[in-house]
């Protein structure tokens, strides 16, 4: 390998010592150059630091590398200096340029490292960064890849494939020609900028879950191949792709030069777009207001959709309907009618005076008073209700149910929970099923209540799932059914009433009488 | 010796009802002749009766060694000589023996005090630790102990079961077997044994009387309080996190990693990793992740490996959308430095 480096550490000090206060401030400056093929591969890892690359046309790298050090004193700065390393590895097809420093710095310093990059034009690229001011990289043809967690990339002129994830920045691609390559850039919390000519042709990939997605210029065709993402073509049909997600930001992707037109949301334009099947299309709300509503009081009936955000609302005197598309709701009373839907977080909800239609995608799910009863649904999580007016639906994907007080009639079941339902003491007799897939039941009622019970355990470990009852009148029946014990007591208890339904698989059942304690296991 | 002098030695026995079936019908008829002895065993029953509505306190560990010390008698042996297995259930004799235990030691620690005639010295000492006394009760799966470290009195009824005969070694035999006791152990939830012995049950659901979850809650009330939040009882509920297949369970185990303070639950951050990875359950996977939100929040610096997994699953587009939001938010405020 032939290597020439030169200007080793000029050592430049922009500022000292201003006083004992403000610490030091030094940068050290290394510039060196080194042969890289024209289809060579460039490396730069720089956790903390700017990076601008630009194209030159030689096979060659050069390399300016600032290390600017702010430190409390002398000693800081020089263990600074010893601990933060400027490194160069790699031969003429691979470039592996590196900065050595800790994770997390010591209150004594802090160190970041500017690069200043010229390289062959059509030589790959890979960028990986934690926090930037600024990385920008322009001109180049081959293939780059910038991986970066904090700060603005701007990427200018690119003729070959691009990567760019930018977990929290935001992102400008400039593309004065057009795209002329795959480009693919996603985000968490940045949003994304691209610029090209307003005839430029290329596929539109663009997600953005709360934020929104514009462009004034033609979109022809496509469809939402998701609730949050839509695929069309910019101007015309194009084996150029150029992709833009996005979770919390926006995407805008404009004509080049200077604009004042951000043009119409994708979520409008595809009012007017045709779907293709009954169950593509925009499903979640347009509005998208991330910090969602908090209000604490609503005079009449309550609407409120939007795509991301939590609702607080402390009273509704009316009935309320709130869809979120990821959000906690809480309630806090609803005179009326309660329909709320999250398609991912926890509902939590008060003194629902009306039925109640409760349903989350995951998350647990707490009701203080379902006056009216109602029905009440997670796809995973834990359900909990203090006290249930009228008929109850209870069923979750995976966790506990817990209902502690039922007027009326109930079912529950999940998938993999215990359910304990403790019904009211006046009730005479009530229908009642509870079944969980995995977990036990535990069923208390009013010692005088009547039933005709059919409780059924299926266990592979019968000795330690059983049947248990506080109330006499049940008749036991083992047998084995594949493999794994059943356990079926039935009965008539207190002469007799509406049916009884318990299940439970792998767990026990109990049924305990209000205010007596439970028998031992029966036989 | 007289009668009378005899039967009240017999007395404690007799509460117990230790005392050979001969022995207890003359105890009793002499209590009924005689009026002092009688009034003694009405006094007797009175306090027992008053020392069965008391809390059960264990003996403080000084106090229990000064006792045994004074009375010449070593404390058990070591734990790790132990062999018999001691599981946990309910018996209805454990207020018998704690109550028995109480008169033991308020017997004992009345003569203690009785033998001790020196006046008190009042003068300042200088603190020093000469030695560390071992716990004197230890948790033990088996355990050895000699007969002269035992009681002869049996209390209430305890079931010993599987006993084994152990052959002569020299001059002395061995007898081995399962006892079922019930243990109540009480103190500040920042005390060590406390701590290991409430990370041993949640692990272990063969061991609960009352749903998992349950008991999940009642650590999460306990420990959730800054200054009793506990790396190995954080650890105890990680591992819940990882292996329980209750999903149940694992909701209230993520759940209470969320309430912990940072420094407690900052090690248990892989396991909430892999469960906002790999978690069927929606809700398991959202506490996992608002559990990182909060250890973010305080300050915790995420290696590359929590960084990436939060982006895959904040771009996952298939994933519950609380479950991105949230991951979006941690990464927002994630802490690099």
């Amino acid at each position: 390998m032939r290597q020439r480096l030169y200007g080793v550490t000029l050592g430049i000090a922009l500022a000292a010592a201003a006083s004992a206060a403000a610490g030091v401030i030094v940068t050290d400056r290394q510039s060196y150059e080194l042969p890289l093929s024209a289809g060579g591969v460039l490396v730069i890892e720089n956790p903390y630091g700017n990076i601008a690359v630009t194209a030159a046309d030689e096979a060659k790298i050069f390399v300016t590398a600032d290390r600017v050090i702010r430190a409390a004193d002398n000693n800081a700065l020089n263990e600074a200096r010893r601990t933060v390393q400027r490194t160069v590895a790699g031969n003429e097809n691979t470039r592996i340029i590196r900065t050595i420093q800790p994770r997390s710095f010591p209150p004594r310093w802090s160190a970041q490292v500017h690069y200043t990059v010229r390289m062959p034009r059509s030589a790959q690229l890979n960028i990986m960064s934690n926090q930037t001011e600024g990385i920008r990289v322009t001109g180049l043809a081959g293939a780059v890849m910038v991986k970066n967690v904090n700060g603005p990339v701007v990427i200018e002129d690119n003729r070959g494939t691009l990567v760019v994830q930018n977990l929290n920045g935001d992102t400008t691609l400039i593309s004065p020609q057009g795209p002329a390559a795959d480009m693919a850039v996603s985000s968490v919390n940045g949003s994304i900028v691209v610029h090209a000519p307003i005839d430029a042709k290329f596929g539109w990939d663009v997600e953005t879950v709360a934020g929104e997605a514009r462009t004034p210029l033609a979109v022809r065709g496509g469809h939402f191949v998701s609730p949050t993402r839509f695929r069309g073509s910019i101007n015309a049909p194009s084996d150029v792709t150029v992709l833009t997600h996005t979770f919390l930001g926006n995407v805008t992707l404009l004509p080049m030069g200077p604009t004042a037109v951000r043009g119409p949301s994708i979520r409008e334009m595809a009012r007017s777009i045709v779907m293709p099947g009954p169950r593509v299309g925009p499903q979640l709300p347009l509005n998208a207001n991330r910090r969602g509503v908090h209000l604490p009081l609503v005079q009449s009936s309550y609407r409120y959709e939007t795509s991301i955000g939590d609702v607080r609302i402390d009273e509704v005197r009316g009935t309320a309907t709130i869809v979120t598309g990821a959000g906690e709701i809480h309630l806090g009373s609803v005179f009326g009618h309660c329909d709320v839907t999250s398609h991912g977080g926890p509902l939590v909800l008060g003194d629902i005076k009306g039925i109640l239609s409760a349903r989350t995608d995951g998350g647990n799910i707490t009701v203080e008073r379902a006056g009216a009863g109602g029905t009440i649904e997670t796809g995973g999580g834990t359900v909990q209700v203090q006290y249930a007016g009228g008929p109850v639906q209870l069923s979750s994907g995976g966790g506990d149910i817990v209902l502690r007080h039922a007027a009326a009639r109930v079912s529950a079941e999940t998938r993999s929970g215990d359910i304990a339902i403790t019904m009211a003491p006046d009730l005479k007799s009530e229908r009642v099923v509870a079944r969980t897939a995995k977990g036990n039941v535990v069923l208390t009622l009013p010692a005088g209540f009547s039933a005709t019970v059919e409780a059924v355990v299926v266990t592979s470990e019968p000795n330690r799932h059983s049947i248990r009852s506080g109330f006499p009148g049940l008749s036991i029946q083992r047998e084995q059914v594949d493999g794994k014990t059943r356990i079926r007591a039935t009965g008539k208890i207190n002469g007799g009433g509406q049916r009884v339904e318990l299940q439970a698989q792998d767990g026990g059942i109990q049924l305990v009488p209000a205010t007596v304690r439970v028998s031992p296991a029966l036989p | 010796m007289s009668e009378c002098h005899l039967v009240r030695e017999s007395m404690p026995l007799l509460l117990v009802e230790a005392l050979e079936r001969g022995e207890r019908e003359r105890a009793h008829q002499h209590i009924e002749d005689c009026g002092d002895c009688s009034d003694e065993w009405a006094a007797y029953r009175e306090t027992w009766r008053s020392m069965g509505d008391l809390p059960e306190l264990e003996v403080p560990v000084r106090v229990r060694a000064r006792f045994l010390d004074a009375a010449g008698v070593a404390e058990p042996a070591p734990a790790s000589r132990v062999r018999n297995v001691v599981p946990f259930r309910r018996r209805p004799a454990a207020k018998w023996l704690a109550q028995a235990a109480a008169v033991v030691v308020i017997a004992g620690g009345s003569w203690f005090a009785g033998t001790r005639t020196t006046v008190l010295d009042g003068a300042r000492t200088p603190a020093t630790i000469a030695s560390i006394t071992p716990a004197p009760y230890s948790i033990a799966e088996e355990r050895i102990i000699p007969a002269s470290e035992i009681s002869p009195h049996i209390v209430g009824r305890p079931d010993i079961q599987n006993v084994q005969f152990l052959d002569p070694q020299g001059d002395k035999v061995g007898l081995s077997f399962d006892v079922t006791s019930r243990v109540t152990v009480t103190g500040s939830p920042g005390d060590r044994s406390m701590v290991r012995l409430l990370s041993y049950v949640l692990e272990n659901e063969n061991s609960m009387a009352q749903p998992r979850s349950r008991a999940i809650e009642w650590v999460k009330q306990t420990y959730s309080d800054p200054q009793f939040a506990d790396p190995e009882i954080a650890g105890a509920l990680a591992r819940l996190l990882r292996s329980d297949e209750h999903e149940g369970v694992r909701i209230r185990a993520a759940e209470t990693l969320k309430t912990m303070p940072a420094p407690a639950a900052s090690a248990t951050r892989a396991a909430l990793i892999e469960a906002l990875k790999n978690d069927p359950n929606p809700a398991v996977r959202i506490k996992a992740v608002e559990a990182l939100a909060n250890l973010s929040q305080s300050g915790e610096v995420f290696d590359p490996v929590t960084i990436d997994t939060l982006r895959e699953k904040a771009a996952q587009s298939d994933e519950n959308l609380y479950v991105r939001a949230k991951a979006a938010e941690v990464l927002s405020s994630v802490k690099l430095q």
